[in-house]
């Protein structure tokens, strides 16, 4: 299964007397690129608690669906500690976590992580509570996740892809997963909301070609 | 450091999470050289500085400690003898 996630475009990447004008295949892309770059890869992440300590606790779950962005930069995935504990994880450690400017001691919660939008569930996964400084974005997903998963960034066409391949250490979620071939991925909600009519269409070609 | 240059500044704000761990975690410091040459490698759940099994990953160790303690606080920690460290 591969999903091919094209980023919002601003609504502010044009005037305001330019909004009625379509715009050109070259100035949607460059539009994308750059949205690419400002925003990174964000891909929707669902957390919440380990369903072993939901069953033996018989606590609610309490999922959260927050963005996450794909960070090969870091070596663990990291979540909020806003999220962490709105979604009640559980801490079973702590981990010396450095970024480049500094580090610190931080929590390890046990989490059940998803990408929904590839029917992928990690349960449990060792995540690194962290504060992330990015509005609007609460989850790095980093090489631990990545190292299942196959990550073609291109650039110029302001997109990216993420592939499960086989043999990963990932489980599936399931057949009844989102995203099978043919069917249009529930992300699609959030690609392109500043751009017209004809951007759309564009983008659902796109979508028809990369969703096998 | 000038915070202006930390690609994603790490803040200290993960004390109040390790309330209930701090003890075991100073434990498992404490005798992790044992520890490691005990178990190599495995992950060992401790708690009341003991450690209350030993397993072959991260999944099964969990499993073990929230079967024993529920949501009790326990230490699940990869039987080496250094710690490594993450990077973001």
């Amino acid at each position: 299964m591969r999903i091919t996630h094209l980023p919002a475009l601003s609504p502010f990447a044009r005037g305001p007397f330019m909004a009625q004008a379509a715009p050109s295949p070259a100035a949607q892309a460059q539009d994308l690129a750059e949205a690419l770059r400002r925003d990174g890869a964000i891909v929707n992440v669902q957390i919440s608690a380990p369903a072993a300590l939901a069953a033996q606790a018989g606590a609610a779950a309490k999922p959260q669906v927050v963005k996450g962005l794909v960070d090969t930069g870091a070596s663990i995935s990291t979540v909020s500690d806003a999220v962490a504990q709105a979604a009640g994880l559980q801490a079973v450690g702590s981990v010396p976590l450095y970024g480049v400017g500094g580090g610190g001691e931080r929590p390890i919660y046990a989490a059940s992580f998803g990408l929904q939008d590839y029917g992928v569930v990690v349960d449990p996964i060792e995540i690194a509570g962290v504060t992330i400084p990015m509005p609007g974005v609460d989850i790095l997903v980093g090489r631990d996740i990545l190292k299942a998963l196959r990550l073609d960034y291109k650039g110029p066409a302001g997109a990216f892809t993420l592939t499960q391949e086989e043999g990963t250490p990932l489980e599936r979620a399931g057949a009844a997963a989102a995203a099978t071939a043919g069917e249009k991925p529930s992300t699609t909600t959030w690609i392109a909301v500043g751009g017209g009519l004809a951007a759309i269409a564009t983008l659902g070609a796109l979508f028809a070609l990369d969703v096998i | 450091m000038d915070p202006a240059n930390m690609r994603f500044p790490v803040v200290n704000l993960g004390s109040s999470a390790l309330a209930g761990l701090q003890d075991d975690i100073a434990w498992f410091e404490a005798n992790r050289a044992k520890i490691a040459a005990q178990y190599a490698g495995q992950y060992v759940v401790v708690k009341d500085a003991a450690v209350h099994g030993a397993f072959p990953d991260f999944q099964s160790a969990y499993a073990a400690g929230v079967a024993q303690f529920g949501s009790q606080p326990f230490l699940v920690k990869q039987a080496l003898a250094q710690q490594p460290t993450e990077r973001i």
